[in-house]
């Protein structure tokens, strides 16, 4: 966008009178955040893909039903999961996430920040595989929650739960996690 | 926050995600090829439309969706028959898709149904037999005549309960009469109408729809029968009696 960014609300208000190159900024803006939530839900890229498509564009014809003054965000998660959902039916998979491999680090030295240093790289890659491992909707809400960081409304919209659904299974995800991953590292 | 939270928030920060896609340019090519905002309804030769279901009543309303502008109800026992100023956007597919369930043969479709399964004397054993484990609960038996990518009929039974409830959206002109089978209550619908059900989350699932002609709703017993093919009222009705 050149000159002044316009504001969320000011591209959805726009969008809605049918302006295109409004609609697209949005679809910038969110096109990430969208792919990665289908894609957890969804499991494989390319129906992630397929589904942030076709909720774009299921979208802009559902407009004029958008509240204005709504975020956006969360309305775009819950029409995007939705494809991503129906996509998975019919496959029974899911995204198997992995670590990025940092080829720069010399093993267990120099790790290239301290947010990174949090935990071990072998930590990491257990606590992954415990993730990895949690029933589907434990395994959805956690990396709802802290990998893709949506909020507890967002999270909720993407998963089609309540938002106090979205409070109790994460809690009960994480206790199982504790449990899994052994009481005594993350007590 | 806790150590745990803090570990898997930074464990997000070192995912390996696939590349994201560029997805502006194909959906504003696909939004200028459709001018017009609302899809239109094809009527097509013959057209399926089936559900399968709802959880809870009061979750529907935890569904932005739904609670706008509906102008009618129709209730027949599990399901809910919503007349609606404007039909939501779906894709089109064609054939049954996956969603029947699985395909089983007459008999053990008896067998896992909880109910007694009946087949409509006037139009024979179904070609095609599929039985779905629920929602609902209790199970769907689906009666495919012609197959499932090119169907001419489809026959459905489930044992309908008042908590769990089909929604299914009809538009302004989709013409829904009530009837009387073997006394018990019925709605024959014609136009278009399409079904959307709650799945067991509570969510809405509107894609999983079939654009549909005409059908039959019947209740029979603790029941409810569904037919939906390209006939006449008179026709479905007569179907309808020869249910034994």
């Amino acid at each position: 966008m050149e000159g002044r960014p316009l504001k969320e609300s000011e591209l959805v208000e726009r969008a809605k009178q049918g302006d295109e190159a409004a609609y697209g900024d949005l679809v910038q803006a969110y096109q990430g955040i969208a792919f990665r939530t289908a894609y957890l839900i969804a499991g494989s890229a390319a129906d992630a893909e397929d589904a942030a498509q076709e909720g774009f564009v299921k979208a802009w014809s559902a407009l004029h039903r958008f509240r204005p003054g709504a975020p956006f965000r969360p309305w775009i998660l819950q029409i995007v999961a939705n494809e991503a959902r129906n996509r998975r039916r019919a496959a029974g998979r899911r995204a198997h996430l992995t670590l990025r491999t940092v080829a720069a680090t010399p093993s267990g030295e120099a790790a290239p920040s301290p947010e990174a240093n949090a935990i071990g790289a072998e930590q990491r890659e257990e606590l992954l595989a415990a993730v990895n491992e949690l029933r589907e909707e434990d395994r959805l809400v956690i990396a709802c929650r802290y990998f893709l960081e949506l909020s507890e409304e967002e999270t909720a919209a993407a998963l089609g739960w309540r938002r106090g659904t979205v409070k109790s299974r994460l809690s009960r995800a994480l206790g199982r996690l504790r449990e899994d991953m052994g009481e005594e590292s993350y007590a | 926050m806790p150590e745990l939270e803090l570990a898997l928030r930074d464990l997000g920060g070192g995912l390996d995600w696939p590349v994201e896609p560029e997805l502006e340019h194909d959906v504003l090519r696909r939004i200028r090829e459709a001018p017009v905002r609302r899809r239109r309804v094809p009527r097509r030769a013959i057209v399926i439309a089936l559900a399968v279901l709802a959880v809870a009543v009061g979750a529907v309303f935890a569904v932005p969706q739904t609670r706008a502008a509906v102008l009618e109800f129709f209730h027949l026992r599990g399901v809910t028959i919503q007349r609606v100023e404007e039909l939501p956007t779906v894709s089109v597919q064609t054939g049954l898709g996956t969603f029947l369930g699985d395909p089983v043969t007459l008999a053990q479709a008896r067998e896992r149904a909880d109910f007694d399964v009946v087949v409509p004397e006037a139009l024979g054993e179904p070609d095609e037999v599929y039985f779905q484990s629920g929602p609902p609960a209790g199970g769907m038996v689906s009666f495919v005549y012609g197959t499932k990518d090119d169907p001419r009929a489809l026959f459905t039974e489930f044992a309908g309960r008042v908590d769990e409830i089909i929604f299914k959206k009809v538009a302004p002109e989709t013409k829904i009469e009530a009837v009387t089978v073997d006394g018990q209550p019925g709605y024959w619908l014609e136009g278009a109408h399409f079904f959307a059900y709650l799945d067991r989350q509570g969510d809405m699932q509107s894609e999983q729809v079939r654009l549909a002609g005409n059908v039959l709703l019947w209740e029979r017993g603790t029941r409810t029968l569904r037919l939906e093919a390209d006939i006449s009222k008179a026709e479905a009705l007569e179907i309808a009696a020869s249910v034994d």
